[in-house]
């Protein structure tokens, strides 16, 4: 199965990812309107720095998820093809998955008073945050035809759940 | 990585954090990750068929829309900032030019000529002719100077003149004689824009044509400021936030240009504006006090204490004690209104083509000059009445400071020692190694580094290997801070034979010490200063400047100015160094010209290495090599 | 093998797919007391509210559909562990080869005069919330008896019928007779913040305060007379003040229990072949290293997971649980709390922040983050509910741990 793949060392941190994401999310799916759009569509994925690294952390879409198991009112599950995604309308805002998230990429919808998070752009082949990577630190590789030596250079080959 | 090692500053963000006000490095922290197309100089915006960006691994795109590559792109960067830098200080001294002729012409009162024997010594240098009265003399100056702006037969005068012929050979020579300070920087934005000029060497040419430009506008204005406020002379005050007053109304002069703060300083004496101060409540009256360069000008005019400069000009306001900040233009940070909101301080803009919503702008006119300096004094005596004493905290700390060592300055405390043959004893002791050679510490803080850290290290690490320090701009700020600017850090850091040299000069100059280890040159224009000294040292000596073991070093550069300042330090011949990467890296050509092939065309070249002894060393050693190749002890 | 288990929500609905996973051919049998089938407890005071139907509660699908697990509606009363049965209140016997102990919590019943009759409510369950929903569609006023997150929620969800249906109790009142409503949940801080927001919603919090009485006329509750001396006036009482596990059906099995069942590493008890998990259970706590009970969901969750395999012959640990580990929403307050939210000094070092955007809180204890506040903003909560919960040692990212602005990058670099 396809995974999203990061490569933190060709990661320029131009957050372009991140635009990508809040657009797939918006209404009209581009630029202008997305930008003119209230309330402001929301990004799944976040580019952080730290030390010499720096790169976009994303919804591991975990085997075992800590939302998931946070859930309290039945939202969160892993769909047919193993991303974990949100039944929207079953949401009450109690943040419970947010808590629990060790990435910390399930963010509040403020207005919905839902949570948010990535849903892998599951109606499409390639991501939004995939498709506008300029350096290919965002690639969309089966984890299984990697190469041992791909594997140990990207972060995110073990979808783990709260222990690192 | 630590904010600051000043106590003063650091006193100040914990005010800050306390109380929950964003400061500069919270908005840094905020921005993180910054972009690294941006970082490596890849990205353009030049035109409407981008933005474009170059990936930098090779996977992606290798050139924009347009067919520009990395170096392109890169160059250009370079040539639009130095533009920009050269607009910068291009605007600061057509300001002064236009002010000196309002003056000659009678129609700026307040703007006497103050300094004759510099007008004169201008006049002459440049050619213009003693006509007449000084009034006349200065109306020729003035016209002249305005000449410069725009594009004319004839190199920039103010150039010409002033450089060693062997540079001026030089730049004729690879075609980078600027005839217009406004043009070329015209020229520079013309060049770079879209489908004009895609040699990045031509490009890089360019950038050093416009910088020397910057040069011409840098000493014009420290030579019509001299005239207009007087040539500063050696004068003791105080750095750091404890110079602000608590029962003072406190003002801050911040920005660039002395018609402004020279103007407010004046009038800060006036008796009945103190008298009012005292009837709102404060018992000591008026306290002005300078941050960034225009603190420089009137630190070293006026003996006004330095309050904070450059990365740091908001903790001037969290002390909860500044009753108003008059700023003119350049380097003042539009958050300034959002923290002076917190408080009662009055941020006020003065100058039209910089205004800040929610500042009070108060339109400063030459004309009546005094008038509208009295009407700013008002206002901060106003707002000093609303001042919250709960949230007044003034931190305790001040540094003696010893400013205002202009190149006339340093030649007379020579001529203390040898009146016949002033620079002598400086060439005497170069030569025999008491003074290794000369570093110029210039530009700005920077939340990139730890504010102050890379002057102090460097400086120390300089200092003992009898090293020279000059410093202009916020660089005088940081070494005023430390106390690097008095006798004891002579006594404190200095080599041997630098001790030696600076002891003998202070004594025979009648200070009863040493000279304070660092000679305090003036604000960031006033770089011209210290390229003067090295050009007065190079001609006494028969050499041209990128033979002379002097070196310059912006530790912690922020602005375009830099950039420009920078870049004819380069074309001047000297070895200078940055402590923060410049937006370059994304091309090889350009990074290699600048660092390196720069040499083989200038003499200069610029050295970029963030760690501060490192960047020492590498100094040194650019010092050592010039003495090898004056034959002298290395 | 036949695997028995006790009790339909979380903890048992995870133990019975842990057995599957690690046994596909046992033979599951489950057993509910809950006629609906396995629903989201902790969402109850939604149905109090009116924003959800008991449809809307229940897990979008079964989730033992399509494992072969058997489900039995009935309630056990007894167990006999020599002979491995489980006693049915219908009758009925269920006989095991490996149980487990999955029944929760009921309420305590606090001793009031008056408790007992009609108008006054436990909540801990569907059917419960259910009559408080249907009590207070003509109820004009109402009292919960406890302060705490079930309380709480409950006065706000009667609010919130009145505000968005028409109809409801006006008059909501929540007494606690500690000082303070939500205790053990949230620091002090916190709470304050929490409680005004409450309160702003229309409800009136009265600490310190007990309820010494159940007025009534007739049968119908009239009021409700507190310590104070004061009486309220009410029509409603809903009794929210604690749970306690539910045991009193082990009474003579042999099973060792304190106040709920006492079990080892393994989450097996003190006999073989039987295991516990969830509220039922008295477990260690893993900040104080003490015996406690629960009550939190993901716990049990967790125990369910580890108790179903260990009884499939895995060798899953489980040290233990954190008491606190809480995200909600109160009064449009969002807050996550997690370990140690409360230091005294000594070898802890706390640190706080409270602006605009809200309040947070670090409890360092040495090299390990022991106990986090986040009131307001909760990006990255995760990531330090994690240092707390998988006991991380900080290292290199001490500085923007402690200065609340760590993310998941920062922990790569630690």
């Amino acid at each position: 199965m396809n995974q999203i793949f990061v490569k933190p060392e060709k990661c320029m941190g131009c957050r372009s990812c991140e635009i990508a994401c809040a657009i797939q999310h918006s209404k009209d799916k581009s630029l202008f309107p997305a930008i003119s759009q209230s309330p402001a569509p929301m990004k799944r994925l976040f580019v952080e720095a730290a030390g010499g690294t720096r790169m976009p952390v994303l919804c591991r879409h975990c085997e075992d998820a800590p939302c998931i198991s946070a859930c309290i009112s039945g939202c969160l599950y892993q769909d047919e093809k193993k991303f974990v995604r949100r039944k929207k309308e079953r949401c009450i805002g109690c943040w419970s998955c947010v808590m629990a998230c060790p990435f910390g990429v399930i963010s509040r919808d403020r207005e919905k008073h839902i949570a948010v998070k990535c849903d892998r752009c599951h109606k499409q082949d390639v991501p939004a945050c995939v498709n506008a990577c300029p350096t290919h630190a965002l690639v969309l590789a089966d984890a299984g035809v990697m190469s041992e030596e791909q594997r140990r250079k990207v972060v995110f080959t073990e979808a783990t759940g709260a222990s690192r | 990585m630590e904010k600051s090692i000043d106590s003063g500053t650091l006193f100040a963000l914990k005010a800050a954090d306390t109380q929950g006000i964003k400061t500069v490095w919270d908005r840094y922290e905020a921005q993180k990750p910054q972009c690294g197309f941006g970082e490596t100089g890849l990205c353009c915006r030049n035109c409407m068929q981008g933005p474009c960006r170059i990936d930098p691994f090779g996977e992606g795109p290798q050139t924009g829309v347009c067919g520009a590559n990395a170096d392109v792109m890169v160059a250009r960067w370079v040539a639009r900032a130095v533009a920009a830098g050269t607009a910068s200080h291009g605007g600061h001294a057509k300001h002064l030019a236009h002010t000196l002729l309002k003056s000659a012409n009678g129609e700026a009162p307040d703007y006497p000529i103050k300094d004759e024997a510099k007008l004169r010594a201008v006049a002459a240098r440049i050619g213009v002719t003693n006509v007449g009265d000084v009034k006349t003399l200065a109306r020729n100056v003035a016209m002249k100077a305005l000449e410069e702006f725009s594009e004319k037969e004839s190199p920039l005068t103010w150039a010409a003149s002033t450089m060693t012929k062997g540079r001026v050979d030089t730049f004729v020579k690879l075609g980078v004689v600027p005839t217009g300070i406004d043009s070329v920087v015209a020229e520079a934005m013309h060049r770079t824009t879209y489908g004009v000029d895609a040699d990045p060497v031509n490009l890089l040419l360019g950038a050093i044509k416009c910088a020397l430009a910057d040069y011409a506008g840098c000493h014009l204005a420290t030579d019509l400021a001299d005239i207009l406020f007087g040539t500063p002379q050696p004068a003791v005050t105080r750095a750091n936030l404890g110079v602000l007053k608590k029962n003072a109304v406190n003002i801050a002069v911040h920005g660039h240009n002395p018609l402004l703060s020279d103007m407010i300083a004046q009038v800060a004496d006036d008796k009945g504006l103190n008298d009012k101060a005292r009837a709102a409540g404060a018992s000591e009256g008026i306290n002005v006090v300078g941050v960034c360069c225009t603190g420089n000008e009137v630190m070293m005019r006026h003996k006004i204490p330095l309050a904070t400069s450059s990365v740091s000009q908001e903790t001037a306001i969290l002390t909860g004690a500044l009753d108003a900040m008059v700023v003119d233009y350049q380097c003042i940070m539009p958050s300034l209104a959002n923290v002076a909101e917190c408080y009662h301080t009055k941020l006020i803009t003065t100058m039209s083509i910089a205004k800040i919503p929610k500042a009070t702008h108060i339109e400063f006119q030459e004309a009546n000059a005094r008038e509208s300096a009295a009407q700013i004094i008002s206002v901060a005596i106003d707002a000093f009445k609303k001042r919250d004493p709960k949230k007044v905290s003034i931190p305790d700390v001040s540094s003696q400071a010893i400013v205002g060592f202009s190149t006339e300055t340093i030649i007379g405390a020579l001529a203390k020692v040898n009146k016949e043959d002033p620079l002598k004893p400086l060439i005497d002791n170069i030569v025999s190694g008491n003074i290794y050679g000369v570093c110029l510490f210039a530009g700005c803080n920077t939340v990139k580094v730890t504010q102050d850290a890379n002057y102090v290290a460097m400086i120390k690490e300089l200092a003992k290997n009898n090293v020279l320090i000059l410093a202009t701009g916020c660089a005088s700020g940081a070494f005023a801070r430390h106390g690097f600017m008095t006798p004891e850090a002579t006594n404190k850091y200095a080599g041997p034979g630098l001790k030696a040299v600076l002891t003998a000069v202070g004594q025979a100059a009648g200070l009863g010490g040493p000279l304070p280890l660092v000679l305090h040159m003036g604000s960031c224009v006033d770089n011209s200063r210290a390229a003067d000294l090295a050009v007065a040292l190079a001609n006494k000596l028969g050499v041209d400047l990128n033979q002379l073991p002097v070196v310059a070093s912006a530790p912690e550069a922020v602005t375009e100015k830099a950039v420009a300042i920078g870049t004819w330090a380069v074309a001047a011949g000297l070895p200078t160094h940055l402590g923060v990467v410049p937006p370059v890296l994304g091309s090889k050509v350009v990074t290699q010209v600048l660092t390196s092939t720069a040499k083989d065309l200038f003499g200069g070249y610029f050295i970029v290495e963030p760690d501060p002894i490192k960047a020492s060393a590498q100094l040194l050693s650019a010092m050592s090599e010039r003495r090898k190749g004056l034959g002298l002890s290395a | 093998m036949r695997y028995g288990i006790i009790g339909g929500s979380i903890a048992g609905i995870s133990a019975a797919k842990a057995i599957r996973e690690n046994d596909s051919s046992a033979d599951i049998t489950v057993i509910s007391g809950e006629k609906a089938g396995p629903y989201y407890r902790p969402i109850i005071p939604y149905l109090i509210s009116g924003q959800k139907s008991e449809f809307d509660i229940l897990y979008p699908e079964d989730p033992l559909r399509g494992r072969d697990i058997a489900s039995v509606l009935g309630t056990a009363i007894s167990v006999d562990a020599k002979k491995k049965e489980v006693l049915l209140a219908s009758g009925a016997r269920m006989s095991f080869d490996v149980l487990l102990l999955a029944t929760g919590s009921v309420p305590l019943k606090p001793t009031i005069p008056g408790l007992e009759g009609t108008d006054v409510y436990p909540l801990r369950n569907m059917a419960q919330a259910i009559r408080i929903s249907n009590a207070a569609k003509t109820s004009r006023s109402a009292v919960i008896i406890g302060g705490g997150l079930v309380g709480i929620k409950a006065a706000l969800a009667l609010r919130e019928r009145n505000r968005s249906m028409g109809e409801g109790p006006r008059e909501v009142t929540v007494i606690e007779a500690l000082p303070e409503i939500l205790s053990g949940r949230i620091d002090q801080r916190g709470v304050k913040i929490i409680r005004a927001a409450v309160e702003q919603e229309g409800v009136s919090v009265l600490t310190n305060t007990r309820a010494s009485e159940i007025v009534r006329a007739q049968s119908a509750v009239t009021g409700v007379k507190l310590s104070t001396g004061k009486t309220l006036k009410a029509d409603l009482v809903v009794v929210a003040a604690g749970v306690r596990p539910n045991i009193t059906y082990l009474r003579h099995s042999g099973i060792k229990t304190n106040r709920g069942i006492l079990v080892n590493e393994s989450l097996r008890t003190n006999v073989a072949g039987i295991y516990a998990a969830g509220d039922v259970v008295e477990g260690r706590e893993l900040l104080s290293n003490k015996n406690t009970v629960s009550g939190l969901w993901s716990n049990a969750l967790e125990m369910g997971r580890a108790a179903g395999a260990n009884m499939a012959g895995g060798n899953v640990n489980y040290p233990g649980f954190l008491s606190v580990m809480n995200a909600s929403e109160i009064a449009g307050i969002p807050f996550v709390s997690a370990g140690l939210i409360e230091a005294d000094g000594g070898k802890y070092k706390t640190i706080s922040h409270e602006d605009g955007e809200g309040y947070w809180k670090l409890v360092l204890d040495g090299a390990f983050l022991v106990g986090a506040v986040f009131v307001g903003d909760l990006n990255n909560a995760g990531v330090y509910t994690n240092l707390i919960k998988n006991h991380i040692p900080i290292t290199r990212v001490r500085d923007k741990i402690e200065r609340r602005i760590a993310a998941y990058v920062d922990l790569m670099n630690n």
